[in-house]
């Protein structure tokens, strides 16, 4: 039994350099969708605000308090909107800090800056967004001709770019994000409506899918290999879409999941 | 045992203190590792300005802010940040000369604070050297000052980092709420 936890990226890179007579594409790579259906989340688009009513209150114990937020996907789940699919979730931060973050953003100097900061500290509230980049065959990694690692291993080669969806859906993030300040009378000091690079998450998800065709995805229900049913992949490289949210936990429920299916395969004397 | 440093316990601890003036050997102001005397007078005069004493709290100058970006420069990997901050302050000499006839520490209080006026005027957008150098010494300040036991403690009036008893969150348990009905 081989268990591949390489991380997403490099999972995949190293099946596909696992080539042999058996597995002229890499192993596992009969359905030629290892690398592809690479997804992530985009991020960027977010706001910063200022609540007016705590200016220059009293300072507040806030640590341990829970000024971080987090908005669950609201977009296209009974309203869907004609632009684009799918949505995206914002996290969220307020509340006095150790260090004034406002200290780097106020203008002027003085008096009169010292007392700004001093006022205004844990007065602001601010959040980002997570959007979902859909799972698309064309965005994937493959292995680099030329270019090797110093310990002579090729590496990886992205071809990945977001997708109009991407674009309309951080449009409307940024939207969105006003629309709830304004609703909720926080006082919108900027917006931020620039795209972060493709890859900007670190959140690699999806270049072995999961699936019940093998000529359509890579591993099954339980994280294995289609071909080859001693090798399970159970890092981030069976979701079939990256969803909107943090993936941590679901590659480990998918992981917890194989645990137990390789417990019961063993109780019953099949590994 | 309030001024001593540990290196001064650890000689009375060793009984060497007779032999050591603790006290009459610690200077006023350390040595500067990166700026020059005359440089270091004049961060500290820029600093005082940028975040001064006010009713409320000690300014930069009490917090010793010069001494932190003074070490933080001498420490840094890479020489660049400190020439260009070296750079920035002869930079504030020429405009001082330019609006004054003289170096910006022979400058009275009221022309140093319109040097310092006018290297803020474009903050938003800098342009003129001056200008760029403003955001760069601002930037450090703000950092060696919010950062440092006034800074965090007198100033901004910290209340964290203490033993909590009690949740100091939302009980969200505590609020009746009505679930949907899940068969619908």
């Amino acid at each position: 039994m081989v268990i591949l936890g390489a991380s997403t990226l490099e999972s995949a890179r190293l099946m596909l350099l696992s080539k042999s007579s058996a597995h002229p594409n890499g192993i596992g790579n009969s359905s030629n969708h290892v690398g592809h259906n690479f997804c992530e989340h985009v991020m960027g688009p977010g706001i910063n605000g200022l609540v007016k009513d705590l200016v220059g209150k009293p300072r507040t114990l806030d640590d341990g308090r829970p000024g971080s937020f987090y908005l669950a996907r609201f977009r296209n789940l009974t309203d869907k909107r004609s632009d684009f699919i799918r949505g995206y979730g914002f996290e969220g931060s307020s509340g006095t800090t150790m260090i004034p973050g406002n200290a780097f953003e106020t203008l002027g100097f003085g008096s009169s800056y010292k007392k700004a900061v001093r006022d205004y500290a844990g007065a602001y509230i601010s959040m980002g967004a997570f959007g979902e980049v859909l799972p698309r065959y064309e965005n994937g990694v493959s292995i680099d001709p030329v270019v090797k690692d110093k310990w002579g291993i090729p590496v990886l080669k992205f071809n990945y770019k977001f997708s109009d969806n991407e674009k309309k859906m951080a449009a409307d993030m940024a939207a969105s994000a006003r629309e709830m300040f304004e609703a909720s009378g926080i006082e919108v000091v900027s917006v931020n409506r620039e795209i972060l690079t493709e890859g900007w998450s670190i959140h690699e998800l999806g270049t072995s899918r999961m699936g019940s065709d093998p000529k359509t995805s890579v591993l099954n229900q339980f994280q294995q290999s289609h071909d080859v049913p001693n090798l399970l992949v159970v890092d981030g490289s069976s979701h079939v879409n990256a969803s909107c949210q943090n993936p941590t936990w679901t590659i480990m429920a998918l992981c917890w999941r194989s645990c137990d299916h390789i417990a019961e395969e063993l109780r019953k004397g099949n590994v | 045992m309030e001024g001593h440093s540990r290196r001064d316990l650890l000689r009375v601890a060793a009984g060497a203190v007779a032999a050591v003036p603790a006290i009459a050997q610690q200077p006023a102001v350390a040595a500067p590792k990166f700026f020059t005397p005359v440089e270091f007078r004049m961060v500290d005069e820029l600093a005082e300005i940028i975040i001064p004493a006010d009713d409320h709290s000690p300014g930069a100058r009490a917090a010793k802010v010069a001494v932190y970006m003074d070490q933080s420069l001498a420490e840094s990997f890479d020489a660049e940040p400190r020439q260009k901050f070296r750079e920035g302050l002869k930079v504030v000499n020429t405009l001082s000369h330019q609006m004054h006839g003289k170096p910006f520490m022979d400058s009275t209080p009221q022309q140093r604070v319109a040097v310092v006026a006018r290297m803020a005027e474009n903050e938003k957008e800098p342009k003129k050297p001056e200008e760029k150098f403003f955001g760069e010494l601002k930037g450090r300040v703000a950092f060696a000052y919010y950062t440092s036991s006034i800074g965090i403690h007198q100033e901004m009036e910290y209340k964290g980092n203490v033993l909590q008893t009690e949740y100091a969150g939302f009980d969200a348990s505590l609020v009746p709420i009505q679930l949907p009905d899940s068969t619908k």
